[in-house]
């Protein structure tokens, strides 16, 4: 294994059909029109000299390194600036071009600190390449003028818990500010000063305290030791590195695990990532030390009751215990009283495995995977009304949106790396319409502006779509040569008919959904004629009693507009997790098999029974909210959860517990003791996703590789804990390697029949459908046709939640998560990305403040039907009076303790979005966080005493 | 539902009622198809039989009832 280095072409690569064909030192080369000169030397075989340019930014004409002779041309142009044209003959190679770059060298280093060999960047310094590719030998102007090398600790600013700014190593070449504006987009650097004086500056603070996101873009952009990763300080370079996925949200980015051996020295983006393209946020690009963190569990465990200490037994002891209880249960109460639940955390592999373990080794369908609290809307809505269960774009095709609506979605903080995919997008000129309650970062943020933003309350989604869907149709804006050629025209006219009704006007909605009308219509005529129209939506569409309604009424919208089938275009959910979207691909649900194909389905059931040899049930499994409510009622008794924690993440935690508590055999496999544990009388170690091979697939269905980079610290990697409790379970399965798991998912799934690890490590990644009539996947899907054939509208009313506000509960809670935090916490807060979240807190409007008597920080007690708890406040006005906002990324803050249990009538996705509370001041943390804090104590006690595990 | 949570059966009909309130504005018949084919695709035989056994306590949609003989 090496080191990979992608060749960096200087400026961006250029896409056009048009070509031009010009000579460089002598060499003919052809290369697409609009191609700088730097970057056709570089198709040409050969670098010019650069220090101020890499191609993720713009050129900027700067260093004046990469100078040329041009024959025909006077003087010796940029040729990052200089555009490649035909007939043009380029010397970068000259006596006089020599010269000037060895002067200009000269320059730089005369105040740059000569440490080379004591500087982290030592070995992977731009400026020390280029000092040697031009021949430097001597620094002739000295050190004793005015430089910035004579107290370098006062320069540095090491506030930021990942990286350094040494301010005595910057040659002020701007990559930084530039990639803070051109990748990430967020504008927090600058550069201060005039002159001598100029040196990048975060603002007016320093970087922690400043605009910026941490993303690590001006890190990776910097030729120097000027911005340097804290950990490559403290390791120095890496040897070798890895290509592999981020296990965080549904981006998916392609990283470089840079590495010393099995130490993760860096994270590094990768250029070629199909999602990602290169850049990174700041979860992925730093916050990776959970995988190695002291509170990581590497023992199984057992333990007869909660209340009694675990006990570290080996592996075996720990599987047969397992497999021991769940037989016994299954023989007392039914081949229906045990299920499992699979993560969207772990690969398409472990989860593939987990479905086929309880639907052959237990003999029932009761699996379901966590996508039943968050996505599950959308997997039912899209199967209706297009006929799959998946978004319709790639990440790429927002570059040719020239509408994008964003509904329920906070991209910066919960997706950032396609966020910024879409502000640079809005920076060159599409309009944005934000559908949110709250005044989230993309109603107006550098250089972002929404055209429209609609604050409506919470849960009236459906009135909003409807709203516009009815100016749409009778303002006569449907694109009916599409709706005529595409879609079924008998659900379309009934549909029309439905939504052309007055009482879903904008006018006749606006007092319940507190959107002006005008900008409704507004919008909805953007949408519908602004070209290219995109729609993204995330959890506040799905997480609703009406979460699959929306899902419906978005695609009512999309297909009336004609804007589904092509580039620019689309319906877009932005998945929460890494492999929501391959979770649910692979069969997690308990009505379906992998490929989204129900368990009734003869044809189906009898090819998977043929290959797995065993009888399997035609009829649905339980979901997990209804094992958690059999479970209470006494007739589920045993669970497998792999990597999930729904003591912490799902809703109304009491019932949740209550649910566990009432179980006999809670197996719980996980990297770390979580919420779901103290519950739990099993404990298997789970492995990162460093330690294992396997698939993740995004959001935009692309199937990334991930790859071990070191050996699963527990001994096992998830996918063989998985085998060996089918194993004792009885039935056998044979698997040696995750790819051969994935070839029987390939044999088994006919959009992923073209799928393979051999085609994975050659191509990189491949948006399913992948088979014979897209070898290389599909990136835009609902081309010529809809998967269903023709598409269907869905009469979509508006039906309001029964969680209602009224004297006792007059505000209206939704909750959601920011930037720096990952779900409920258990990686991110094991990171240094603690230092920007050290509690969550309750987003509060002055006006709601004011009249309860609370101040900023104040201990509030948030009471629902549910139950209470004491938060932090702080006021806003990014929430609007009436809805209060906080996030669950402690456990200790309980958040889910408030949240109810009505949900999505198609599928049961919990209605996070819409609580009814109070708010008032406390003195004191709420019973159950009391309680919380006893049972840290009490339900997660290890017996050190044991004998050791082997 | 209720303050603190309602019973496994109460929930049931909750989720049938839900059910039929989204087919409600199509015509009689598909409104029907609609309720009756999501309850026999989503739901477990055991949910089902538990619905029907205590239909005539529950405040179930008339809609709901429509179809509860297509569930057995």
């Amino acid at each position: 294994m090496s080191l990979i280095k992608e060749i960096d072409y200087g400026t961006p690569i250029r896409v056009s059909e048009a070509r031009v064909a010009l000579t460089i030192d002598g060499q003919a080369v052809t290369v697409p029109a609009g191609t700088s000169v730097m970057a056709a030397a570089v198709y040409a075989g050969t670098q010019i000299p650069r220090l101020c340019a890499t191609d993720s930014l713009e050129p900027f004409g700067s260093c004046r390194m990469c100078l040329v002779e041009i024959d025909g041309r006077r003087g010796t142009p940029a040729s990052c600036t200089t555009p490649a044209e035909n007939g043009m003959v380029v010397h970068t190679q000259t006596p006089r071009l020599a010269k000037l770059r060895r002067g200009v060298m000269e320059l730089y280093i005369s105040d740059h600190p000569l440490d080379c060999l004591t500087c982290a960047a030592n070995g992977d310094c731009e400026l020390q390449d280029m000092a040697g590719t031009v021949g430097l030998r001597e620094v002739r102007y000295g050190y004793e003028g005015d430089n910035h090398l004579r107290n370098p600790e006062a320069l540095k600013d090491e506030s930021n818990p990942y990286f350094t700014y040494d301010q005595s190593k910057c040659i002020v070449c701007n990559r930084c500010v530039r990639a803070c504006e051109e990748v990430q987009g967020t504008f927090a650097l600058t550069i201060a000063g005039r002159g001598f004086e100029s040196r990048v500056a975060p603002g007016a603070t320093d970087f922690f305290g400043s605009e910026c996101v941490s993303c690590g873009a001006c890190v990776q952009a910097c030729p120097t030791a000027t911005l340097t990763e804290k950990s490559v300080i403290e390791h120095g370079q890496p040897e070798h590195s890895v290509i592999t996925t981020c296990a965080y949200c549904g981006v998916g980015c392609s990283f470089k695990a840079e590495m010393q051996g099995s130490t993760v020295v860096r994270m590094m983006p990768y250029k070629h990532g199909g999602a990602n393209e290169g850049h990174s946020c700041v979860k992925g690009r730093f916050a990776y030390g959970y995988a190695t963190h002291k509170d990581r569990m590497l023992k199984p465990m057992v333990r007869a009751k909660i209340t009694d200490a675990w006990r570290e037994v080996s592996w075996d002891e720990a599987i047969a215990h397992a497999a021991g209880e769940f037989h016994r249960l299954q023989a007392a109460h039914g081949v229906d009283s045990i299920g499992a639940i699979t993560s969207s955390r772990c690969t398409n592999e472990e989860t593939y495995l987990i479905q086929k373990l309880v639907r052959a080794g237990f003999g029932n369908n009761n699996v379901d995977t966590c996508a039943r609290v968050c996505h599950s809307p959308t997997g039912y809505g899209l199967k209706v009304t297009l006929g799959t269960s998946a978004g319709t774009q790639d990440f790429a095709s927002v570059a040719h949106a020239d509408v994008i609506l964003v509904i329920g979605a906070n991209p910066t903080d919960a997706h950032p790396v396609f966020a910024s995919r879409m502000k640079k997008r809005l920076r060159d000129g599409a309009k944005l319409i934000v559908v949110d309650p709250r005044h989230i970062d993309l109603v107006r943020s550098p250089h972002v502006q929404a055209s429209y933003h609609l604050p409506l309350r919470p849960g009236t989604n459906v009135a909003v779509l409807n709203a516009m869907a009815h100016v749409i149709v009778t303002d006569g804006l449907v694109a009916e040569d599409y709706v005529r050629a595409r879609c079924d025209l008998a659900d379309f006219e009934s549909w029309a008919r439905f939504i052309a009704d007055p009482h879903h006007s904008p006018e006749a909605v606006e007092a319940l959904t507190g959107v002006p009308s005008a900008d409704v219509r507004a919008a909805a005529r953007l949408y519908a004629t602004g070209g290219n129209a995109a729609i993204y939506y995330g959890l506040g569409v799905t997480e609703h009693s009406q979460g699959s309604t929306t899902v419906m009424a978005m695609a009512n919208l999309a297909m009336a507009t004609g804007n589904i089938g092509h580039v620019g275009a689309g319906i877009n959910p932005l998945r929460g997790q890494n492999n929501v979207q391959g979770a649910c691909d692979m069969g997690s649900f308990p009505h379906e098999f992998s490929g989204y194909r129900h368990v009734s389905d003869d044809a189906t059931r009898e090819t998977f029974e043929g290959l797995w040899g065993t009888h399997l049930r035609s009829d649905p499994g339980l979901r997990i909210n209804n094992m958690l409510d059999e479970a209470v009622e006494g007739r589920f008794r045993g669970i497998y959860i792999q990597g999930e924690d729904i003591a912490q993440s799902d809703p109304n935690t009491q019932h949740v517990t209550a649910a566990l508590e009432a179980m006999e055999c809670v197996v719980v496999q996980d990297l770390f003791l979580n919420e779901t544990a103290k519950y739990a009388h099993v404990f298997l170690p789970g492995s990162s996703f460093l330690e294992k091979d396997g698939t993740f697939t995004n959001a935009e269905r692309r199937i990334n590789r991930v790859r071990k980079v070191m050996p699963p610290m527990a001994g096992l990697a998830d996918w063989e804990v998985t085998v060996a409790l089918s194993n004792a379970l009885g039935y056998k399965m044979y698997y040696t390697h995750p790819s051969e798991i994935m070839d029987e998912i390939a044999a088994m799934t006919p959009t992923f029949s073209g799928v393979s690890y051999a085609k994975l490590d050659q191509v990189g990644s491949v948006q399913w459908p992948c088979n014979d009539a897209a070898p290389l996947g599909t990136p835009v899907m609902h081309i010529d046709r809809f998967v269903r054939g023709l598409g269907k509208f869905m009469i979509t009313e508006y039906v309001p939640t029964e969680e209602r506000t009224g004297a006792r509960f007059p505000l209206i809670l939704t909750t959601g998560r920011i930037l720096s935090q990952y779900n409920v916490g258990a990686q991110t807060l094991r990171t240094e990305n603690r230092k920007w979240h050290r509690e969550d807190e309750l987003e509060i409007h002055p006006f709601d403040a004011e009249s309860r008597g609370i101040v900023e920080d104040d201990l509030v007690l948030v009471a629902s039907r549910s139950g209470e708890v004491a938060l932090h406040a702080h006021i806003t006005e990014r929430v609007q009076p009436g809805v209060v906002y906080t996030t669950f990324h402690h456990a200790k803050s309980g958040t889910n303790v408030i949240t109810s249990e009505f949900s999505d009538w198609a599928t049961n996705c919990p209605e996070y979005k819409v609580t009814a509370v109070q708010v008032r001041r406390t003195n004191r943390l709420s019973d159950w966080q009391e309680q919380f804090a006893d049972n840290e104590v009490a339900l997660k006690r290890v017996d050190m005493l044991a004998p050791a595990a082997e | 539902m209720t303050d603190g949570g309602s019973s496994e059966i109460e929930k049931l009909a909750h989720m049938a009622n839900q059910i039929a309130n989204f087919f409600r504005p199509y015509p009689e018949q598909a409104a029907r198809d609609g309720v009756r084919t999501h309850i026999l695709s989503f739901w477990t035989p055991k949910m089902r039989a538990e619905l029907l056994a205590h239909a005539d306590g529950l405040k179930l949609d008339p809609l709901v009832m429509a179809v509860l003989p297509g569930l057995a």
